[in-house]
């Protein structure tokens, strides 16, 4: 197992320049035959017949840090080929275009790589305690608010 | 006894407030926790939330002690 990062969180957007150090890191390692990378961005979805212009995220940390923890080991005990599970999540305020989420699962051979990876977003969705604050043009909505119309 | 309870998410703009502090006589269960919080904020009864003893999600059953910190947890919306 080969350990890239040093924390889970970002302040604001992901920069495409941490993505490039990172794929510049796999590169040292020459067991490495298939890297896939997912990145997720804001979009500027309509809420409430408002354009969204950014998320503020938000997180209980102490246990989404566990919950990404687990997340990593689920995908090296699913996929023997995994050698390296690199996630990156912003807190606060992404703008829409700005990435928030970087996955990056470099394994022995792509099956692996492409799999994984799914696996790792998928997991994060649901077991990760995060929040999302959308800033609308008129005001603000969170996602999953029943409320929302 | 006293309990911290911390509220995550959308809940501290419903409920107008990010923490408070409950105090209960006797044993207290997530259950009884959950049942208190529906009689105080009756807008909880539309949000599926989970509840954690300190960095743990409870069960109904779960028993609260003197002092843990307990935390509400609305749907997870990450990514």
């Amino acid at each position: 197992m080969i350990e890239l990062q040093k924390s889970y969180w970002v302040e604001g957007p992901i920069e495409s320049d941490q993505a490039a150090d990172l794929i510049a890191k796999v590169g040292e390692f020459d067991q490495i035959g298939g890297i896939d990378i997912f990145l997720g961005q804001i979009r500027a979805d309509a809420v409430n017949g408002s354009e969204v212009t950014g998320i503020e995220y938000s997180a209980h940390k102490p246990m989404a840090e566990a919950a990404f923890d687990q997340v990593k080991q689920n995908a090296f005990q699913s996929f023997s080929d995994v050698q390296s599970v690199v996630i990156l999540h912003s807190l606060g305020l992404v703008e829409v275009g700005g990435l928030s989420l970087l996955v990056l699962v470099a394994a022995g051979h792509r099956d692996a790589a492409f799999k994984c990876c799914r696996q790792v977003v998928e997991e994060i969705k649901a077991q990760v305690p995060i929040w999302k604050k959308e800033y609308l043009q008129e005001g603000h909505s969170w996602v999953g608010d029943p409320d929302r119309t | 006894m006293t309990i911290l309870v911390q509220y995550f998410g959308m809940l501290p703009d419903k409920l107008g407030r990010g923490t408070e502090d409950f105090h209960f006589d006797g044993q207290l269960t997530v259950g009884q926790l959950r049942q208190s919080l529906a009689v105080k904020y009756p807008v909880l009864g539309k949000i599926d939330y989970k509840v954690a003893i300190g960095q743990t999600v409870a069960q109904s059953e779960d028993i609260i002690e003197e002092g843990q910190n307990v935390a509400v947890l609305p749907p997870y919306a990450g990514g």
